[in-house]
Parts: structure tokens; sequence; C-alpha cells
């Protein structure tokens, strides 16, 4: 017979990197966020502009 | 025709030079791979995993888009094309090569472990009611919906060019036919046949090597012996080689066919056995409530990003399980996109994501909700061998059969079930492999899957033999990340080849021309 699992374990932690704060990081994170999303919409884009000619590949 | 053979070798030796640079790199400095690569992906989640667990949500959306617009009634291929195999057979193949041992090795862990660890899991101070509920929550959420939709949708892109538009069978076509009047069209395909073919490698040299290791505790596990060192790994190896190669060099229709019709049978025999001799009327009733959360918790759960919690938990399972299903799509892809030809998109669609949803939904249900039964009124061994081993947590499954009659023939059936998924798998990737660094011809040369089946064996054999499987699981999961993007671009780029194609005519009458052409 092996023991239970203890419960309720301890509370879930917090995000411990809720408290970093360092500017330029925060700066650079947002670029690439912006960028990322600024990408998805560009191929949200793509897919609805009218494409300009046909052409069939060959097998 | 000079000009097939030599784009034909030149990715076929790019490929090649891709895997092997991370293959050796994992052999010759495992802990510097490991830790550079799981850095990045840590990276990766620490700034986009809201972007991760909202992208199922985007592709349902562009599945549900494809399925009931007017782009649902396309077939693959002639409007008088009949299926090439048969529903049961389709389904077989595209579930087993989809999911493959996972099914077996997380039946029982995935949830128990999410039951314990999650942010909504008895960690949480959750009851053990709620932490159950939730946990099965969140096992759907990863092999249900999502992971179906990312598989069904990875194919169709492929297929609708392949069989609709006469083009080849590889991963960059979407992008360079659906494109073809962008200038970048043409090499960004290219890029991405490369980080398949490397990709599909890489990701199938890990799944073999991890399932050498899995197989092997299975065996001991099950018959009790001991089966410490490195000869038992290679007769596993072996033995998995054998079956793989040999269904990956018959025609589809044979061998891959055969594997995924034995895969269903056992799958669902076993799965009849523990419903009949388990508590049915518990299981019946967690089936319904697993199905609820499937279907309703879908939508929450892929906007929930847990925002003040440490999200280690979500990083190791939700997060890197969705980003490893888009490593999967490069070979699975091509080999959902070649078993569905003669299917309209409607179809595929719901056929591909609800299907194998709802088998799994019963499976987990079954599986996990006896492992549930243990943990809340048994005696909690269960949980406790999750807690005290958290590598080897796909074992659980083996205790839930042992907590039933005739142990000594599920234990076998269980054995057989791990080898045949993990080779279905593998030979749904050499297909795929051979057929992509073949310039994209329907039918996979023989020759060159037997290439592929060697080196990848090679690969995973290095990998067991130096015990370094992490670093090449790091470079399988690292590849997902970009290869999302080309995902997304290629779904881009087969919506506007579908606006082009049915804004220029009637698509039925197209279809019907391109019947009378080919005949």
């Amino acid at each position: 017979m092996t023991k239970k699992v203890p419960l309720p374990l301890p509370d879930y932690p917090l995000n411990k990197h809720l408290a970093d704060n360092n500017l330029l990081e925060n700066i650079w994170t947002s670029i690439l966020i912006i960028g990322f999303c600024i990408l998805l919409g560009w191929f949200v884009k793509l897919a609805f502009e009218p494409k300009k000619e046909e052409k069939r590949g060959k097998k | 025709m000079k000009k097939i053979k030599e784009n034909s070798s030149m990715l076929f030796w790019y490929a090649i030079v891709f895997t092997g640079i991370f293959s050796i790199w994992a052999v010759v400095n495992p802990e510097g791979l490991t830790s550079t690569l799981w850095g990045w992906v840590n990276l990766y989640h620490a700034n986009f995993s809201w972007f991760t667990m909202m992208m199922p949500l985007i592709i349902l959306g562009i599945c549900a888009y494809l399925a009931f617009s007017k782009f649902g009634k396309i077939k693959l291929g002639k409007a008088n094309e009949k299926p090439e195999f048969s529903t049961f057979s389709w389904l077989g193949m595209l579930f087993t090569a989809g999911i493959g041992v996972g099914l077996v090795n997380f039946g029982v862990a995935e949830p128990l472990v999410h039951y314990l660890k999650s942010v909504e899991g008895i960690m949480s101070g959750a009851d053990a009611v709620s932490a159950a509920e939730s946990a099965m929550k969140y096992t759907m959420f990863i092999w249900g919906l999502p992971a179906w939709a990312i598989y069904t949708i990875s194919g169709l892109v492929i297929g609708y060019f392949a069989y609709s538009k006469q083009a080849k069978f590889l991963p960059g076509t979407p992008i360079e036919e659906g494109f073809s009047d962008k200038k970048w069209g043409k090499p960004v395909g290219k890029i991405t046949n490369v980080v398949a073919a490397g990709a599909a490698s890489l990701t199938m040299a890990a799944s073999i090597g991890l399932g050498v290791f899995q197989v092997k505790n299975a065996v001991s596990a099950v018959t009790g012996w001991n089966l410490d060192g490195m000869r038992f790994s290679i007769i596993i190896l072996l033995v998995l080689f054998a079956i793989y190669t040999t269904a990956a060099v018959l025609p589809v229709g044979k061998g891959m066919k055969i594997l995924g019709d034995i895969n269903v049978v056992v799958a669902v025999s076993l799965l009849v056995f523990v419903f009949v001799l388990g508590n049915s009327p518990f299981l019946m009733s967690f089936i319904m409530q697993t199905l609820k959360n499937t279907f309703l918790g879908v939508i929450p759960t892929s906007l929930e990003s847990f925002s003040f919690l440490d999200k280690q938990w979500s990083f190791d399972w939700p997060n890197t399980t969705l980003i490893w299903w888009i490593s999967w799509t490069p070979f699975l892809g091509i080999f959902i996109a070649r078993i569905s030809k003669g299917r309209t998109i409607r179809q595929i669609v719901l056929a591909g994501v609800l299907v194998p949803t709802l088998f799994l939904v019963v499976w987990f249900s079954v599986f996990a909700g006896t492992g549930f039964l243990d943990t809340i009124i048994g005696d909690g061994s269960i949980i406790q061998y999750i807690q005290d081993y958290p590598d080897d947590v796909y074992l659980s499954f083996i205790m839930v059969l042992q907590q039933l009659p005739l142990f000594q023939v599920t234990g076998i059936i269980f054995i057989v079930l791990i080898l045949v998924f993990l080779a279905t798998s593998a030979t749904s990737s050499m297909i795929s492999l051979s057929i992509i660094t073949s310039n994209g011809p329907e039918n996979a040369p023989v020759g060159r899957t037997l290439i592929w089946s060697i080196i990848t064996t090679m690969v995973a054999f290095a990998n067991v033999a130096t015990g370094t499987l992490d670093g090449v699981r790091a470079v399988a999961v690292i590849i997902g990340i970009p290869y999302m993007f080309l995902l997304f671009l290629s779904i881009s780029g087969m919506i506007r080849q579908l606006r082009h194609d049915t804004a220029n005519e009637d698509y039925l009458n197209y279809q019907q021309k391109l019947g009378k052409e080919r005949s």
C-alpha cells in the first residue's frame, strides 16, 4: 500500500518574472511582439488579396 | 527531366546535411545543444505562449471556414474521383500516423500529471474532483480538436495543390504555387522543403529513440525481466526497423494500410476490455463530462494565458506539445495529403478533426478515468507513481491494466500496441521523407525510402547508444517554431489559390475539365 499524495499541496506559485522591469528588455520584446503580429496580419492580407496570374506546377 | 533529377538530389543532400549537422551536434555536445535549444524554446514560450495557446483556435476557425464555405464542396482530384481507401482505412491511417504511440504512453499519464501539476490541479489547492475535471479539459485541449485541426490543415494545404492543381507533393508547394506571382514564393517554398525534410527525420529519430526505451521498460514491467544494457535496445531497434522498413517499401495500400488497420482493431479491443471490466457506469458518465470539456472548453482554454501564475507547467505541457504537433506536420501533411485523394475539403475537415477527437474522448476517459478512480477512491498508487517517477509516467498505463483481470494477456497486447504504433508513425514518416526528397512524386521511390529508413534508424541508434535523446528532441521541438510560420503562410497560399480558382470559373466545371485532361 502506497501513501496518498498529500492533498492539497501548497498553492500554485506566482510568475516570478512579474517583478522584472528592465526598460530595454521591455522595448525589445514589445518590438518582437508587434513584429510578430504584423507578420501574421500580412499573411491574412496575402490570403485575401487577388492573385495576379495562374501558374500550374507540373509533376 | 534532368532538372527534376537535379532538384531532387539537391533537396536530398540538403536534407542529409541538415539532419547530419544536428545529429552530430547532439552526439558530440549533447548538454550544450540541449541547454541552448531548450533555452530558445523557453524564450519563445516566455514571449509568445499567449499565441501558442490561441493558435489552435485560429486554425479551427480556418477549418470551419473551409468546410462550411463554398470551398467545402471542392474535391481533391477530379470531380468523379473515388477515394483510394475505404473511410475506415483512411481514418485508421490518419489516426495512427498522427497520434502514434502517444495514445498508449500518455493515455493515463497525461491527465494524471495535469491533475497533479496544472494551474487548476491539486497543487493550486483545488479539490480532487474539480482537479480531475480540469485535467481532462487540458488533456483534450492538447490531444483533441487543436491537434487534429493542425494535422488536417497541414494535409489539406498540400493535398489541394497536389491533386487539384497537379502540383508536387512537397511541403513547400502551397507557398510556391499559392504565391507563384510573388518573387519570394519559390525560394521560400524551397526553404520550407529543406526545413520540412530535416524536421521529419529528426522528429522521427527522436520518436524512435524514445520508443526504444519505452518498449524496453514496458517489456520489463510486463514480464519482470531485467533488460538493462545496450543489447536489448539494439534488438528492439532492429525489430522496429524491420517492421517500418517493410511497411514503408510496400505500396501504401498494403504496408501502411495493414499497420493502420491492426492498430485500430487492437486499440479498440483493449478499450472495450477496460470499459467492460472497469466501472462502466462511472466511465460512461466520465465520457460525457469529457465530451463537454472537449467541445465547450476549447475556446476558453485557448484564450487562457495564466498571466499571474508560474508558467513552467504551461511551457512544459500545452505549449511544448502544441509546438511538437507542428513539428510533426511536415511529414504528416504529406502523408495525409497522399491518402486523401477523392475526398472533398468538407469531408476531410469534418472527419479528420471530429472522428479522431471523439475517439480520443472515449480513450482518455476510459483509461484515465480508471486511473482517477484509483487516485480519488482507491489506494492512490498510480498518482503516487506519477509523482515519484516523473520521467517514466507512461508506465502508469500498465498500472491500470494490472488492476484488471487477465494482465498476462493485456500486458502483451500493450507491448504489441506500442511496437505497432511506433512502426506506423515511422512508416508514414519514411514514405513522406522519400516523397519530399524525390521532388514530390505521388508514390515514394523504394530506394530513397530505404535510404531514409536506414539514416533515421542510425540517428536514433547514435542517440540511444550515447544517451543523448534530449538533444534531438530539442531540435525537433525548436524546428516547430519557424515551421509554424511556414504552415500559416501555406494556409494563406491555399486560401489565396482557392479564392483565385473559384473566382475565375465555376470550380466543379473546372474539376470536370481537369478530369478530362488527365484521362
